[in-house]
């Protein structure tokens, strides 16, 4: 089994299966493009924890088959249930979180991106606004006149 | 944190939120306000969430008006609760039966039968903004002549009447139909109608057959069929709505081997007749038929103008006797959806009704006929199938629902027809018998409106989304139990039709009140100002 290096964006080399860094369309068609490698892969946006996390993700996931590409995917609604694994795997605190989902993204590896997405979304779903700001320790920073506005202008939505 | 929240991985949440999901978030901050307003974040949630939504299909889209507008509309449609209503009194008229229409925003309806016969007009302006009621009236003349059928086509409406003529103790009927231009455009609140023309129709002997005439209007033309007639060769007939005049006669000839005629649809510069010669509701039929098709509707279309040298083109749509199972009922529904000032093209389409008695699963087959049925590439286009355009599937086999009065393990299912585009289906459905209306002999309806979403498995295939009923007006927590107009009718084996117009922005329908009958309009999009 070969392995590749990839370079963290805080300079730390990881080795890892090329079947695993494969998850990874983005390193993927890169090494498509550019051949056997025998330097690190720079990744400049990930740093080197989030990184290990996503390699951790794609390790538990190397068999699953390959996700079809399907342009019709993502103008349909979609269910939020995550499997027992992926759960537990994205109980890390909110900064974590939304680094994997933009790691997931700049990687493009799309099924880990929806399991993160699912994941916020459950933090989203249902709950009052305020109940979302305690969520995510947002602060109110409307005046009484804008969030009338807002209200009156989406008064379908109000309990 | 709100730059924890980019835009691109907001988009990436919209599949997995409610409509309601996202309009909260709009309130949570001013970063999220930017966000989860973005045009291009609320056009993605509309396709996803409403994707057969009229402004949707369309591409009427206005952000971010939009968003709210078609996200209250389907919040009032997916409860039950319309955003406002509005009754409209309406009398029995002579022969029994209430008159009424309401088509292209236009509620028409009969509320005075004697000593005059007056119709009301009740116009919705739907402009945005604007959304005001514009009334009008139109008295009658010539009392003898009593009002069939009511037809509205943008702003073209027709009343059809009927006359008897008693002629050395022979009864004579004479059918006509008064043709009325509307000016929607006037400033006020008055609406008016002018007459433009009257067209005598039909004439029959004996019995007056004016109910059975199939007839349909567009802003040009008005055509009519009628079967009974004893005016001979003349059968359907195409007329000019401004003046009158015959444009088209169609020969007997042309409609022979289409079995019963059961719908005349004019689109444009054609017309499209329906039949359906019942080979089979009931599989038992089967034998006497040969071939491979168990259940076929015919269509025809011919051309109003220009007549071409393989006029009438036409075909068929059918169910083989091989794909439906034995135990099943079907039936068929032809129908028209009239043009919206933002779309393009009407709709013709024929619908076939379909349930598998043993599994209680329903299908809707929904065979759009479009205007290139007219340029025809197979040798015979008379005898071709068409195939359906789409399927709407109801699979009721994990359904533990069921009614009050059926046996236990026996699912009941009414027909559903989605008879517009927004995959929307609104029907009365009869609740079965129960206490209430064994006293009355009337018998009980709901007001059903079912959603149907493109399956994610099968392109073509439409799955029931949710299903509602509307709800009483004052306890919005239970369904509204709407009586049959008519009474006294057995309760076994007749429904009694119960008819619903209008589309996933407004829905009329008659309601027996203690005063008397009632029109009623439930308002799913925003209320409608009323009066000064």
């Amino acid at each position: 089994m070969s392995e590749i290096k990839l370079l963290s964006s805080d300079q730390a080399t990881i080795t890892v299966q090329k079947e695993v860094a494969e998850r990874s369309i983005l390193i993927k068609n890169m090494l498509e493009d550019v051949g056997e490698v025998t330097e690190a892969i720079p990744i400049p946006n990930v740093n080197e924890s989030v990184l290990k996390k996503v390699i951790e993700w794609c390790e538990h996931h190397k068999g699953d088959p390959p996700a079809q590409a399907d342009d019709d995917s993502d103008s349909r609604k979609k269910s939020t249930d995550i499997d027992e694994w992926d759960q537990k795997f994205m109980q890390v605190d909110q900064e974590m979180l939304f680094e994997i989902i933009l790691a997931a993204n700049y990687l493009d590896i799309k099924p880990l991106l929806d399991v993160g997405c699912k994941t916020v979304a459950n933090m989203i779903k249902g709950k009052s606004p305020d109940e979302i700001r305690k969520t995510f320790n947002i602060q109110n920073d409307f005046t009484p006149e804008e969030e009338e506005q807002i209200r009156r202008e989406n008064e379908w939505a109000e309990e | 944190m709100s730059d924890l929240l980019p835009l691109h991985i907001a988009l990436h949440l919209v599949p997995y939120l409610t409509p309601r999901d996202i309009a909260r978030c709009q309130k949570v901050c001013r970063s999220w306000h930017a966000t989860f307003t973005c045009p291009s974040l609320l056009s993605a949630a509309l396709r996803t969430h409403f994707p057969r939504a009229y402004e949707v299909r369309t591409r009427a889209i206005q952000n971010p008006s939009s968003f709210s507008t078609i996200s209250a509309r389907y919040n009032a449609l997916q409860s039950g609760i319309p955003q406002q209503e509005l009754h409209f009194p309406i009398k029995k008229s002579r022969r029994d039966a209430y008159i009424w229409t309401f088509s292209s925003d236009l509620l028409v309806y009969q509320s005075s039968h004697f000593p005059k016969a007056t119709l009301s007009l009740v116009y919705f302006d739907p402009t945005p903004g604007g959304r005001k009621v514009k009334t009008g009236k139109i008295e009658l003349e010539d009392l003898s002549r009593l009002v069939v059928r009511l037809k509205v086509c943008s702003d073209v409406l027709v009343v059809e009447r009927s006359e008897e003529v008693i002629e050395m103790g022979r009864s004579r009927f004479f059918t006509s139909t008064e043709c009325y231009r509307l000016n929607y455009n006037e400033d006020g609140d008055e609406l008016k109608a002018t007459m433009m023309c009257t067209i005598d129709t039909f004439e029959f002997l004996y019995i007056d057959y004016s109910y059975q005439i199939l007839s349909d209007l567009s802003r040009c033309y008005y055509a009519a069929y009628s079967r009974s007639s004893s005016g001979g060769e003349r059968q359907l007939c195409v007329w000019d709505v401004a003046t009158g005049d015959v444009v088209k006669t169609v020969p007997s000839g042309s409609l022979e081997g289409m079995g019963l005629m059961v719908e005349l649809l004019l689109i444009g510069d054609k017309v499209v007749v329906v039949g359906d010669d019942k080979r089979n509701n009931n599989f038992r039929r089967w034998l006497y038929y040969q071939g491979d098709w168990g259940y076929i509707s015919h269509f025809r279309v011919f051309e109003i103008v220009n007549e071409s040298s393989n006029d009438p083109v036409g075909g068929f749509v059918g169910r083989k006797k091989a794909e439906c199972p034995k135990e099943s009922r079907i039936s068929t529904t032809p129908f028209k959806v009239s043009r919206r000032k933002e779309e393009e093209e009407e709709e013709v389409a024929i619908i076939l009704w379909e349930l598998e008695d043993k599994t209680n699963n329903a299908t809707a087959h929904h065979y759009t006929l479009a205007t290139s049925t007219s340029s025809p590439s197979s040798p015979n286009p008379i005898t071709s199938p068409l195939a359906p355009t789409y399927q709407y599937r109801l699979d009721q086999s994990n359904d533990s629902l069921s009614c009050l009065d059926t046996p236990i393990g026996f699912k009941k299912t009414s027909p559903f027809v989605v008879k517009s585009k927004e995959a929307l289906s609104f029907d009365m459905d009869f609740t079965g018998q129960n206490e209430e209306f064994l006293d009355t002999r009337l018998m009980l309806y709901n007001l059903r409106i079912q959603s149907f979403y493109p399956s994610a498995d099968v392109p073509g295939v439409m799955e029931l989304d949710w299903e509602t009923k509307l709800k009483d007006r004052d306890d919005k927590k239970k369904e509204r139990k709407i009586y049959s107009t008519d009474r006294n009718v057995s309760y076994r084996n007749i429904h009694v039709q119960m008819d619903v117009a209008g589309d996933e922005r407004m829905s009329a329908f008659l309601e027996s009140m203690v005063t008397g009958m009632e029109l009623v309009m439930v308002v799913w999009d925003q209320p409608f100002k009323i009066g000064t």
